[in-house]
C-alpha cells in the first residue's frame, strides 16, 4: 500500500498536505506557483468528496409529472445516503436499465458525476476552449468567440456551449442536449429542454471550481443549483499508466462478456438489455 | 512527534484518496462477502478491460480437476490507482488469489488481493463490502 501511494501523483499529495493544517515540511517553499486566471488549460481532477456517483446535489428541485414519471422507471445500482430518497431504491440486478450499462455515452453533467470519471482536460485556443473527458475518449466545444448559443441546435448527447469571460469568472451556457441521458448515476431525468449555466473558476495554480445550475422546466419546478466542485490541477491523468487520458471506451462486446462470464447474478447480461425509455 | 503526525496524516489522506472512490456496483449482489477464500493456480487469462478487470485462474480441486475461476477486479482506471499496470499479470504465472466467492458455489469471485510467490501484493477493492457510494 506504501508503494501506491508514492504512485500517487502530485495532485492527491498537494490533498495530502493542504489536509493538515500547519508546518509544511522544511525542505519545501510554500511560495504559491504563479497563474493566469484565465488560462484553464491542463488536467483537472475532482478533489474533494463526494467525488462520484452523487447527484449535481442533494437539493434536487421538485418535478414536474413528465419527470417524475421518467425517474419512477428508473432501475438503478446506486444510492446517495447524504440525501435519502434523492435515488429510487437500488434494483435487483437483473432491473438494471443505467444506459451506461449499455455503453450508452454518459452525457453532460454527468460525466462529471461518475465515479470513475471526474477529470478533464482543457486546451485553450483564440476561439474556443474545448474540454476532453477521458471517460469515452470524448470532449465538448465552448466556443469563445463571441457568438450566442444557438436558438433550435440538433440534440447531441454534450450539447451546445458558447463560453466567455466575466472578471475571473469563466461562465459557460449550453443548451441542444437530448434526453438520452440520466443527470447523474441516481438516474435523475431531464429533458430536451434542459440548459446548463455553468461557472469555472480557477482559484490559484493548483485549484479550480465549478457551480453547475441546470434549468429544465419539462422536469424540474425550479432550477438545480450544484454544490461547489472543486478540482485538483493534475500533471497527468491518474487514471493512466501513460502521460495522455486513458482511452476509457466501453466497449460493448466486452461489456457484455463480462456480465455472461463474471457476474454470478445468473449470468444476467441484463443491465445491457434492459433500456430506461 | 509533530512531525511524525503530520506524515501520518498525510499518509492516510493519500490512503483515503487512493481507497476512497474505488466501489462496487456490478455484481456484487451475487458475491458472499462474508466469505473469504485463497486459492493457489496458474493464470490462464488477465484481461484488462472495462467495465471491469478479470483474472481467469486454472486451479485443481481436490480430485485433481482444473477448475478455471473468473475474479472480478476494478475498473483498468482504478486499478492503476491502485498500483497496477496492464501487464501486472500474465498468462502463466502462479499466484495465489484471495477473494469473496459467489454465492451459489460458481467459480467466481469478488474483492481480489494478488500474492505473488516473490512477496510481492496487488490489492483491488471492486466489491470489497464498501458501501454502494464514495463516504467521507
Amino acid at each position: 500500500m506504501l508503494a501506491a501511494v508514492a504512485l500517487v501523483p502530485s495532485p492527491y499529495m498537494t490533498f495530502a498536505q493542504t489536509a493538515q493544517p500547519s508546518s509544511p515540511p522544511k525542505d519545501q517553499t510554500t511560495k504559491p506557483l504563479p497563474f493566469d486566471p484565465h488560462d484553464l488549460s491542463g488536467i483537472w481532477v475532482r478533489g474533494k468528496v463526494p467525488k462520484g456517483n452523487a447527484p449535481l446535489s442533494g437539493d434536487r428541485p421538485p418535478m414536474t409529472p413528465w419527470g417524475l414519471a421518467k425517474f419512477n422507471a428508473v432501475r438503478g445500482s446506486f444510492t446517495y445516503s447524504r440525501a435519502p430518497g434523492i435515488a429510487p431504491p437500488i434494483a435487483p440486478e437483473n432491473e438494471w436499465n443505467d444506459p451506461m450499462l449499455q455503453c450508452e455515452p454518459a452525457g453532460y453533467p454527468r460525466v462529471m458525476l461518475q465515479i470513475f470519471a471526474p477529470l478533464m482536460r482543457f486546451i485553450q485556443t483564440p476561439r474556443e476552449v474545448v474540454e476532453f473527458f477521458e471517460w469515452g475518449h470524448t470532449y465538448r466545444d465552448i466556443w469563445t468567440d463571441g457568438r450566442k448559443p444557438l436558438v433550435d441546435p440538433e440534440p447531441t448527447y454534450y450539447g451546445y456551449s458558447v463560453g466567455r469571460w466575466d472578471g475571473d469568472n469563466f461562465v459557460v451556457d449550453s443548451n441542444g442536449f437530448n434526453d438520452r441521458t440520466w443527470t447523474d448515476p441516481l438516474g435523475s431525468p431531464h429533458s430536451d429542454q434542459m440548459t446548463l449555466h455553468e461557472v469555472f473558476h480557477r482559484v490559484d495554480h493548483d485549484h479550480l471550481e465549478l457551480v453547475i445550475t441546470l434549468t429544465d422546466p419539462k422536469t424540474y419546478t425550479r432550477p438545480w443549483v450544484s454544490d461547489k466542485m472543486d478540482f485538483n490541477w493534475a500533471p497527468k491523468s491518474p487514471r493512466s499508466e501513460n502521460e495522455e487520458f486513458r482511452e476509457d471506451f466501453c466497449i460493448y462486446s466486452d461489456q457484455t462478456s463480462f456480465f455472461k462470464k463474471v457476474d454470478p447474478v445468473g449470468a444476467s447480461d441484463a443491465p445491457v438489455k434492459n433500456k430506461v425509455q | 512527534m509533530k512531525s511524525r503526525l503530520i506524515a501520518l496524516m498525510a499518509l492516510t489522506a493519500g490512503l483515503l484518496v487512493i481507497s476512497g472512490p474505488v466501489v462496487a456496483h456490478h455484481g456484487s449482489q451475487g458475491y458472499d462477502l462474508t466469505k473469504r477464500v485463497t486459492l493457489k493456480g496458474v493464470v490462464s487469462q488477465f484481461v484488462w478491460a472495462n467495465p471491469h478487470c478479470q483474472i481467469y485462474l486454472d486451479v485443481k480441486d481436490e480430485t485433481g480437476k482444473v477448475v478455471n475461476w473468473a475474479v472480478e477486479l476494478n475498473n483498468p482506471g482504478n486499478l492503476i490507482r491502485l498500483g497496477w499496470t496492464h501487464t501486472a499479470l500474465k498468462t502463466g504465472d502462479q499466484i495465489s488469489l484471495e477473494f469473496h466467492p459467489g454465492k451459489e458455489g460458481k467459480p467466481v469471485g469478488i474483492c481480489a488481493d494478488v500474492f505473488f510467490p516473490d512477496g510481492r501484493k496487488l490489492h483491488s477493492s471492486q466489491g470489497c463490502g464498501l458501501p454502494q457510494e464514495p463516504e467521507l
